[in-house]
């Protein structure tokens, strides 16, 4: 378990890394700060007090020692927009889109989970094929035209759900059901095989063949062997909501930090993109090692046969 | 053989965009930037509109089809050149980490690992607002999408195929790596990248539409269906069909080229199918 644990946390160390590097590397290839701080028609002894005082004057390898050390303790630089730290704008928007993101993982797993299973215990029937098809359109569908579809239904021909803004609950039904239905989705497709795999496993069938209560069987042999697939495409689902939450935002006007990483995009804000980009890539990267050490946690076999 | 209907009407689905791209120059013969402010926000033929603009005009008047068949073209052009991209950086990385082994494999195979564990968008997103989204970047941008896919697949099927015997023939006989990866592994593995190739097509036809929408992607006066639903999002309470044309356009082609993967998958690789 150790071992195991050890190489989770240096899998997760690196990819963090290689995040950072990159981010750094584009930061730097992106043409230089003096010009687009001065203007391109900067007088050459300007130019270099400014890259003297940034330090951009310095060996590579001493300003990426730099920037990790910034990163380290919060400093990720400036917004030009309104001149104040990146991370406390960022930080500003925070709590608008998590509750999104919330509510829309809690709907995608109440929604998701129970129409997989019902699909696969009645693997075959209509049922089975009408949420298989449900769980494939919603799948292949992009959010925003979810959205737009949405709006167009509830916001401008029904005219019963505001369609911009976070102001009251009402304005919460449209962002949430737009960002939960790919979820939901993903969540009944992998529910739907991984119970189809488990009815067919010998220890299910033996425990059935036995007589056994069908609430024993399937709360003490179905459930825990189904939840793994299922726990482990959270990574998986994390990854889809932030990319989810950036487009859902934009399209209902949801003052979140995708409506930022958008605006901060268009605006060359690098500051800003910067800090959602590192934020939300080392956000994955937590993510994705819970549910391992998770994962290998309640199935010893994982912990065994990966290296 | 289970699915055949699904091919059949996933392809021919997917031919008849092709045909309606390719076709654009003829079906709207003056380009889809013409303006018509005579008649701005013209509702589609089967609302009462006029065959003069089958699917109405927008807000500068100018044709909805004309708009649709020019964004589909350059969604699929943009998309396919983007999947060529991708299966060729992949394939290449995973066959050289495959026959390469040891430390670049590693490095390589780190590389690939921490790619897959974050979400594609948001690097793209700190490129495009470092180097602004011109055509030709944001295409190799798009490109890149999935690459991680390809270079796991080519590299551990690659490491099974070349302890089969043809493989280890081809090496006795003294050929070099470089011709027994590409001449006679490549061949046997791409079956498999294909199929990959087929499931990535549609995403990146989404991702090119939502950055596109986000206005982060292909800019005016270039069209695409993916800005084409972001400019008549304002109109949305007074003149749908801007919207919905190109929406709809979306649904279908992710749609069936899904579809079209999926069976593709399960039938040239029975142990691949999860019986979805």
């Amino acid at each position: 378990m150790t071992s195991y644990v050890s190489v989770k946390l240096l899998r997760a160390f690196v990819t963090t890394f290689i995040l950072v590097t990159f981010a750094f590397t584009v930061l730097r290839m992106s043409g230089d700060p003096s010009t687009a701080v001065l203007g391109l028609d900067v007088d050459a002894a300007a130019q270099e007090r400014f890259h003297e005082r940034w330090g951009l004057d310095r060996p590579l390898t001493e300003q990426f020692a730099d920037y990790l050390r910034d990163l380290a303790v919060g400093d990720f630089g400036r917004s030009f927009v309104g001149d104040r730290p990146a991370i406390s704008v960022v930080l500003d928007r925070l709590p608008q889109t998590l509750t999104l993101m919330g509510a829309a993982l809690a709907l995608a797993l109440l929604i998701g989970v129970p129409l997989g299973g019902l699909a696969a215990f009645r693997y075959g029937t209509p049922a089975d094929r009408a949420i298989i098809a449900g769980a494939t359109v919603g799948y292949c569908v992009p959010d925003f035209v979810i959205g737009i579809l949405l709006i167009l239904l509830f916001g401008a021909t029904l005219q019963i759900l505001p369609i911009s803004g976070n102001a009251s609950l009402a304005h919460y039904i449209m962002p949430v059901l737009a960002l939960a239905a790919p979820n939901a989705s993903l969540f009944a497709r992998i529910t739907r095989s991984a119970v189809l795999d488990v009815l067919s496993q010998p220890h299910v069938i033996a425990a059935r063949m036995r007589g056994l209560p069908w609430s024993t069987t399937a709360l003490r042999h179905i459930v825990p062997n189904a939840s793994i697939p299922v726990i482990t495409i959270f990574g998986l689902v994390l990854g889809g909501l932030v990319v989810g939450a950036t487009v859902t935002e934009n399209v209902f006007a949801w003052p979140g930090v995708g409506q930022l990483l958008v605006t901060s995009a268009r605006n060359r804000d690098l500051a800003v993109v910067q800090t959602i980009v590192i934020l939300g890539g080392v956000a994955m990267v937590l993510a994705n090692l819970m549910v391992d050490l998770f994962c290998a946690w309640i199935d010893p076999r994982i912990r065994v046969t990966s290296r | 053989m289970k699915g055949t209907g699904v091919l059949i009407g996933a392809s021919s689905t997917l031919v008849l965009l092709a045909v309606l791209g390719l076709a654009a120059p003829v079906i709207a013969p003056d380009g889809h930037e013409s303006i018509d402010l005579l008649s701005r926000l013209a509702p589609p033929v089967f609302l009462g509109g006029s065959f003069e603009h089958p699917l109405g005009t927008d807000e500068l008047g100018r044709d909805i089809l004309a708009r649709l068949v020019y964004s589909i073209r350059v969604t699929i052009v943009i998309a396919l050149v983007a999947t060529m991209i991708g299966a060729v950086v992949g394939t290449t990385v995973g066959l050289l980490a495959a026959a390469a082994g040891g430390w670049l494999d590693e490095t390589l195979m780190l590389i690939v690992d921490a790619q897959a564990a974050l979400p594609y968008i948001l690097l793209v997103l700190l490129v495009l607002s470092a180097f602004g989204s011109e055509l030709q970047y944001f295409v190799v941008l798009l490109g890149l999408y999935g690459w991680e896919r390809y270079a796991r697949l080519a590299r551990s099927q690659a490491v099974s195929a070349r302890e089969q015997g043809y493989a280890l023939a081809i090496s006795a006989v003294g050929a070099s790596p470089a011709r027994l990866y590409l001449r006679h592994i490549l061949p046997n593995i791409s079956s498999a990248l294909i199929v990959t190739a087929t499931l990535t097509f549609p995403q990146i036809v989404l991702l090119e539409s939502s950055l596109s929408f986000l206005g982060l992607g292909v800019q005016p006066p270039q069209t695409s269906l993916g800005n084409m639903v972001a400019f008549g999002r304002d109109y949305l309470m007074t003149a749908w069909w801007i919207v919905a044309a190109p929406a709809v356009v979306i649904l279908i082609t992710s749609l069936a080229f899904t579809l079209l993967g999926e069976t593709l998958r399960d039938r040239l690789d029975p142990t691949l199918a999860d019986r979805s």
